[in-house]
């Protein structure tokens, strides 16, 4: 192995860049570093060359440790992404920087600038200064600079980042060359997919400073092990399905479960995983290869270059959760994306409206797990009972949950440690994976910490401030709320199941991801759903000014309208669902409600994160869970999508 | 690179147009010509044979020695240091940094009278430092030694002015590009840092020496004005004119006058020239 990162960490302050990454990349391959930006990748480069000191975990280069070494001895070659070429050396001159260090002799040192240059084709340019050199130009330079003086590995952070795109695609192709020529071990780390999939042997996809996946680009695209590489690379139909005796369910169609599939003996819930280009969609009556999807119809088309891209409504899902393409608020119809290289003859028939049947000719299956819950205790009796609701929900969900208690102060170790272990116990039958979590220090800070790492659907508190069950949000809670980006369940009063949830549609900004989460939650749940929408009786900023009739018509009927597509965002998640307007003052018919009707979930949205301490969404949430009783979940609105 | 920028349309010379470039002469012709002119008119006055004799007067000799030589070691020592300090500053993270980099800037905002003053408190015979060390036969005040002491504290800020900017652009992967190469700090430094200073460097020194060159006020308070001992050029130029010599005066302003503009030329062809260059 030329290159072995053991359980590597750093942070930055509170924020963790890397968290125990471990890798190997072996001789002459080239491993490309996939990740959005914040991911770590960079960093996790700049602790293999030694310009950046890791936390914990050793690196070893050619089988030896190299973490006491400071970048000089340790024999890398870097490429910035900025080439830091020395402007006032000529190309020749920053070529050989390296071999003058090492005290290479003369002769030597020309003869390997010159066939460097041939490599990278600038032959007769030694003498130019790099500013006089294109972008590209400027590029090779420094990857023959890095090469010059024969380091036992190259890094690159993103060497391509400041081209423009043809010169891009040309310079992958002579790097790749470069690098099969050379035989070096070559780690490159980028945000583009299309680059790592040109370009690498394999590829490792980093998402918040964890490792979440390796292997070759085309197993990674094709057979991911988890939802979150599944969505990352590429687009994505992303079905929860089930296997049951021998044959893979999903919605109304059998399909056929491939090969590599679990070996089941009951029923296995499962994430199907169909690629928009597996997905066949031919016209009606047209013969067709793959196993049926039953009948649809087309949406939306765009013609991509020579790829058909298509949105396609299949109502035969109805009820199936799909992960993705994450359904859109007042989405009627079950939707699935396909990509497709029709025929001539098939152009005119694969339009916007034409019914068209489906197959699938591949699709791969991932484990579910249904969900994963984050609780918070600190050892009362408060937390106790938040504790078991979330059991519930989880057992509901079919969920796994991770218990993580937090001692603020020296002296409370000793109680949250019997509670963690307290709850290990009494749950660890009904959870077999249920794992538990001692952290010192805020316990705000250390909740959002964990959520960071970004592998929980939804963080239960029922840590309510030191004295028993406070009235109003604690501090914990309230930073918790404040900047929070997965959904918080905030218990101040257990109940026996999640049968009802109301889903208030009055508070936050557009009350849509509240919708779509609770939506889910309700599916996964088998929970029924109300949604609930409260007109403001008097015009904010008018006090006692009569409102217009027709004002009050208007917004009745946007109301109304609105309302309807949120049943029906909840009927195609198959959630069982009515809705409800009330007039008032938002807080209290909220309370309202939720007592007559007994529901065992108040959802409520809540501002973009970050949120402002005093907004109105603020005042609402407070003064619902200040006098709710039961089980309030915020939802965050969706944070931008992407890297 | 072609030009991106339209070709400007000369302004048209209308009465306006003529009016303005007539009041902007009036306005500058007291303020900032006639004052230089008024130099040499007097400087030469005598003719070249007087203005030639008064230059090579030993007094006359000695201040215009002094004042290079304080001149030349101020802006050396400044190289050194204020490139230091820049370095540091520039990419260093520590306690202290932000008022530091305030305090640095300080003497050019505080009179250079005052700075005189601060430096006679410390060094000087009952000053800070001064009463433990003057009887050790360290004896900076009323010597060369405290003019240089003065002029490099009152010159300080334009080193760094010059060089921080340049070092503040250079990001931190050029250092480290040469460091995975092998590149140890001190070869990093003068391989790869010191080579883009260069014009920074420059044009500091410059600067340094001019300023230094033209030093009054701390230089009066500091140097005791001891003729032949520690009379720069510019206290000599002010104690003929206090005492009526007022062509001898002139004669060695005049010197002053022809070295600074000489040094302001080349700075100004120097800075002037990468620009004109282009990218």
């Amino acid at each position: 192995m030329s290159i072995v990162l053991d359980h590597v960490s750093k942070r930055f302050g509170a924020h963790v860049a890397l968290d125990e990454v471990s890798l190997e990349v072996a001789d002459s391959e080239l491993f490309v570093l996939l990740g959005g930006s914040g991911s770590g990748k960079s960093t996790a480069l700049r602790i293999i060359a030694g310009l950046t000191r890791p936390d914990e975990g050793r690196i070893l280069l050619q089988g030896e440790r190299v973490d006491h070494l400071p970048p000089q001895k340790r024999g890398v070659g870097f490429v910035f992404q900025n080439y830091s070429l020395f402007q006032h050396m000529t190309v020749g001159r920053n070529i050989e920087f390296g071999m003058r260090i090492h005290k290479v002799p003369h002769a030597e040192r020309l003869r390997r600038r010159e066939e460097l240059l041939n490599l990278i084709g600038l032959e007769g340019m030694a003498d130019r200064l790099p500013r006089r050199l294109s972008g590209g130009q400027q590029q090779r330079v420094a990857v023959a600079r890095a090469l010059a003086y024969q380091p036992a590995v190259l890094l690159m952070d993103e060497p391509f980042g400041a081209l423009d795109v043809r010169t891009r695609s040309q310079l992958r192709r002579s790097l790749k060359e470069v690098q099969q020529k050379l035989k070096v071990t070559t780690i490159l780390v980028t945000h583009d997919q299309e680059e790592a999939f040109e370009l690498a042997d394999r590829i490792g996809i980093l998402e918040r400073g964890h490792l979440v996946e390796v292997g070759p680009p085309a197993s990674l695209y094709r057979r991911p092990k988890t939802e979150l590489v599944a969505r990352f690379l590429g687009d994505a139909n992303l079905l929860v399905g089930e296997i049951r005796g021998g044959r893979l369910h999903v919605g109304e169609s059998i399909l056929t479960l491939p090969a590599e599939a679990p070996q089941v003996t009951g029923s296995l819930e499962v994430k199907v995983l169909i690629r928009p280009e597996e997905l066949e969609v031919r016209p009606r009556g047209a013969s067709i290869d793959g196993k049926g999807l039953g009948l649809g119809k087309i949406l939306e088309t765009l013609q991509a270059g020579p790829v058909l891209r298509m949105k396609v409504g299949v109502p035969s899902l109805r009820g199936t959760p799909i992960l993705s393409p994450e359904p859109v608020f007042g989405q009627a119809e079950p939707t699935l994306i396909a990509h497709a290289l029709p025929e001539i003859g098939e152009l005119p028939v694969l339009v916007p409206g034409a019914p068209v049947q489906l197959a699938v000719r591949n699709l791969h299956v991932i484990p579910h797990e249904g969900g994963s819950l984050l609780v918070c205790i600190d050892g009362s009796e408060l937390a106790g009972r938040s504790l078991d609701f979330a059991a519930r929900v989880a057992a509901q969900m079919h969920g796994r949950m991770e218990i993580l208690g937090v001692a603020e102060k020296p002296n409370e170790e000793t109680r949250a440690r019997e509670g963690l272990s307290a709850a290990l116990q009494g749950y660890s039958s009904e959870f077999p994976s249920l794992k538990t979590r001692l952290r010192a220090g805020n316990a705000g800070d250390r909740i959002l910490e964990e959520l960071d790492r970004g592998v929980y659907d939804m963080v239960v508190l029922g840590c309510r401030g030191r004295h028993g069950p406070a009235r109003s949000m604690g501090s914990t809670t309230g930073k918790v709320v404040m900047q929070s980006r997965v959904p918080i369940l905030i218990v101040p009063e257990a109940r026996r199941s999640l049968k009802k949830i109301l889903i208030c549609m009055a508070s936050g900004v557009s009350g849509r991801s509240d919708v779509i989460f609770a939506g889910r939650l309700a599916g996964r749940a088998g929970a029924q759903a109300t949604l609930l929408h409260v007109m403001e009786g008097d015009q904010p900023g008018l006090p006692g000014a009569a409102p217009d009739p027709r004002t009050t018509e208007y917004l009745r009927e946007l109301t109304t309208e609105r309302l309807a597509r949120g049943i029906l965002t909840l009927k195609l998640m198959g959630v069982p669902s009515e809705m409800k307007v009330r007039q008032g003052v938002a807080a209290a018919e909220i309370l309202e409600e939720a007592r007559s009707g007994d529901y065992d979930l108040i959802a409520l949205g809540a501002l973009e994160p970050p949120r402002s301490e005093d907004s109105d969404g603020r005042a609402l949430i407070d003064v619902v869970l200040e006098h709710a009783r039961r089980p309030v979940l915020i939802v965050p609105a969706p944070q931008e999508k992407g890297t | 690179m072609t030009d991106t920028h339209p070709p400007v349309e000369p302004k048209r010379r209308t009465l306006a147009h003529r009016l303005t470039i007539g009041l902007l002469w009036t306005v500058l012709t007291p303020l900032l010509i006639l004052p230089i002119v008024a130099i040499f008119v007097f400087a030469g006055r005598g003719g070249w044979w007087s203005f030639w004799n008064t230059i090579l007067l030993p007094e006359a000799q000695f201040a215009l020695r002094l004042s290079l030589m304080i001149a030349l070691w101020t802006s050396l020592a400044n190289a050194v240091v204020g490139t230091f300090t820049a370095y540091v500053l520039s990419k260093h993270r520590f306690l202290g940094r932000g008022p530091l980099s305030i305090l640095v800037n300080l003497p050019v905002a505080i009179p250079t009278v005052v700075m005189g003053t601060s430096l006679i408190l410390l060094w000087g015979p009952i000053g800070l430092l001064g009463r433990y060390l003057v009887p050790l036969g360290f004896r900076p005040i009323f010597a060369p030694f405290g003019i240089f002491l003065a002029h490099v504290l009152v010159t300080f800020p334009y080193m760094l002015g010059a060089v921080k900017p340049v070092l503040d652009e250079l990001e931190i992967t050029y250092e480290e590009a040469a460091y995975t190469m092998g590149a140890g700090r001190f070869r990093t430094f003068v391989h790869v840092m010191l080579p883009a200073l260069k014009g920074g460097l420059f044009s500091g020194t410059l600067l340094t020496f001019a300023h230094s060159l033209g030093e009054f006020g701390a230089t009066a308070m500091v140097s005791g004005n001891l003729r032949m001992k520690t009379q720069t050029a510019p206290l000599f130029i002010f104690a003929q004119f206090e005492a009526g010599q007022i062509e001898t005066a002139n004669a060695v302003a005049a010197v002053l006058a022809v070295l600074s503009f000489s040094i302001f030329l080349f700075l100004l062809r120097f800075t002037s020239r990468p620009a004109r260059e282009g990218p």
